[in-house]
């Protein structure tokens, strides 16, 4: 088992996983914490189409149904995980029940005014790798979520050139004031406060730091050329969230299983590894 | 070559593939409406100059104000976004509703877009929230929306209303 790749991957994605849900749980943030009463309608064709089942106004002012969702969505992983183990052959049915509750269980807790729900990509994308019957299907399609990640990223370079925020020297003291307005005005003592208000009184300071942000997306294009700077990428990566944690606040954390693809690229595999995926070519 | 891996392997899931890179990609050019898993990732990429004032919400609890340092960012956007998507919500979901909803899909009814609940409900609501979030007991919770101006130094409260 220990060699098996995709057991490695589910072991280290349940880790992430619980990591994050007791993040989320001492901020708050489970359903059965929240209790939605009111929910705000997403720009999303896929979104409107999951609404039509009422779902999301099951949940409004249900305890028993958040309780019924959270305690669905928190444990499937690990289910996936001890059924994996077990069987194999069968264990493409709990990925399925994973896949259907971790799209309801996003499509409605999005839907409240909680979090957006492109942080959670990760895990909407993941059970569809877990579907793959087979190692080399899992390890292709293992690989596909590593290019969505490295798009993902450069994308966001991209936006900010496509739309021109980059040219903008005041664009970074225009999103601090309208992002930190709240603990500017409130905390204006606090050390972050200080820090926020350096870079929004010295404007090119803080467009430079937006420009490098850009240029850190931008970057991870080289990843769709070579796999061989995967680990300065994961890097690039973590320092990236510290930096978007620290000065503006966003804690972009849920994403953090997609770095699982940069760290296990088939370059970083172990040698069996390969012989194993070339052994099995023939299924 | 990946995609000509794929493609020799196994032909549905180059197709699913393909597909998904290609809505990816489209939608992002025509920067169109959202279809899940198909995002854009473009948050702050518009100029954004800073604005001659800003309407800020402040939240009081037995008159004492909440502080955003005090709590982990989640935190208080569990405890600011329910105040400014509620007050929000209203003209948004309808107007999701008018615009684009009963447009692209085949929907009569408007009720499983729009919320009834009443402001009386949320700020009932909202006071338990609060008292939840801050593990305090709260005789009175009042949400106050203020107008502060920026003078290139610091934040100045312009008015209450």
């Amino acid at each position: 088992m220990k060699k098996d790749f995709k057991y490695q991957i589910i072991q280290y994605y349940c880790i992430i996983f619980y990591a994050l849900m007791i993040y989320k749980w001492h901020n708050g943030l489970f359903l059965y914490q929240f209790q939605p009463s009111f929910f705000y309608t997403r720009q999303d064709l896929v979104t409107w189409l999951f609404m039509q089942t009422g779902i999301h106004q099951w949940l409004l002012n249900n305890a028993s149904s958040w309780v019924l969702f959270d305690i669905a969505f928190y444990a499937l992983p690990f289910l996936y995980l001890i059924h994996y183990k077990n069987n194999k052959s069968s264990s493409y049915l709990s990925a399925c029940l994973m896949l259907l509750v971790n799209w309801c269980y996003l499509q409605a807790y999005t839907l409240f005014p909680t979090n957006s729900m492109e942080g959670y990509i990760a895990w909407l994308l993941f059970p569809f790798v877990f579907l793959a019957h087979g190692k080399k299907s899992f390890q292709l399609l293992f690989e596909g979520l590593r290019y969505f990640f490295l798009f993902w990223f450069v994308s966001a370079g991209m936006w900010k050139l496509a739309q021109g925020g980059v040219f903008s020297i005041t664009q970074m003291s225009g999103v601090l004031l309208y992002q930190h307005n709240q603990l500017l005005t409130s905390s204006p003592d606090y050390w972050q406060s200080k820090l926020i208000l350096y870079f929004i009184q010295n404007p090119l300071t803080g467009w430079l730091l937006y420009l490098s942000a850009t240029l850190l997306e931008l970057s991870f294009f080289i990843g769709f050329l070579t796999k061989k700077y995967d680990r300065l990428l994961i890097i690039l990566f973590l320092f990236f969230l510290l930096l978007d944690y620290l000065i503006m606040r966003i804690p972009y954390f849920e994403v953090c299983p997609l770095l699982l693809t940069l760290l296990f690229n088939d370059s970083n595999l172990p040698q069996n590894e390969h012989s194993t995926f070339t052994f099995v070519k023939k299924e | 070559m990946y995609l000509k891996r794929l493609f020799n392997h196994n032909k549905l899931l180059f197709g699913v593939i393909v597909l998904f890179a290609a809505v990816q990609l489209i939608n992002n050019i025509r920067q169109d409406i959202a279809i899940s898993p198909v995002y854009s990732y473009g948050m702050y990429s518009s100029p954004i100059t800073p604005s001659g004032s800003y309407i800020v919400p402040e939240i009081f609890v037995n008159g004492k104000q909440l502080l955003t340092k005090d709590f982990t960012p989640q935190q208080w956007d569990n405890i600011t976004l329910p105040v400014t998507k509620f007050y929000a919500q209203q003209q948004w979901n309808q107007n999701q509703w008018q615009q684009d909803i009963r447009r692209l899909l085949p929907f009569s009814d408007s009720l499983k877009f729009v919320n009834n609940i009443t402001e009386n409900e949320f700020r009932k609501w909202y006071a338990a929230h609060v008292q939840a979030i801050t593990q305090s007991t709260a005789d009175s919770v009042s949400i106050v929306f203020t107008n502060y101006y920026f003078d290139g130094l610091s934040f100045k409260k312009a008015s209450n209303y």
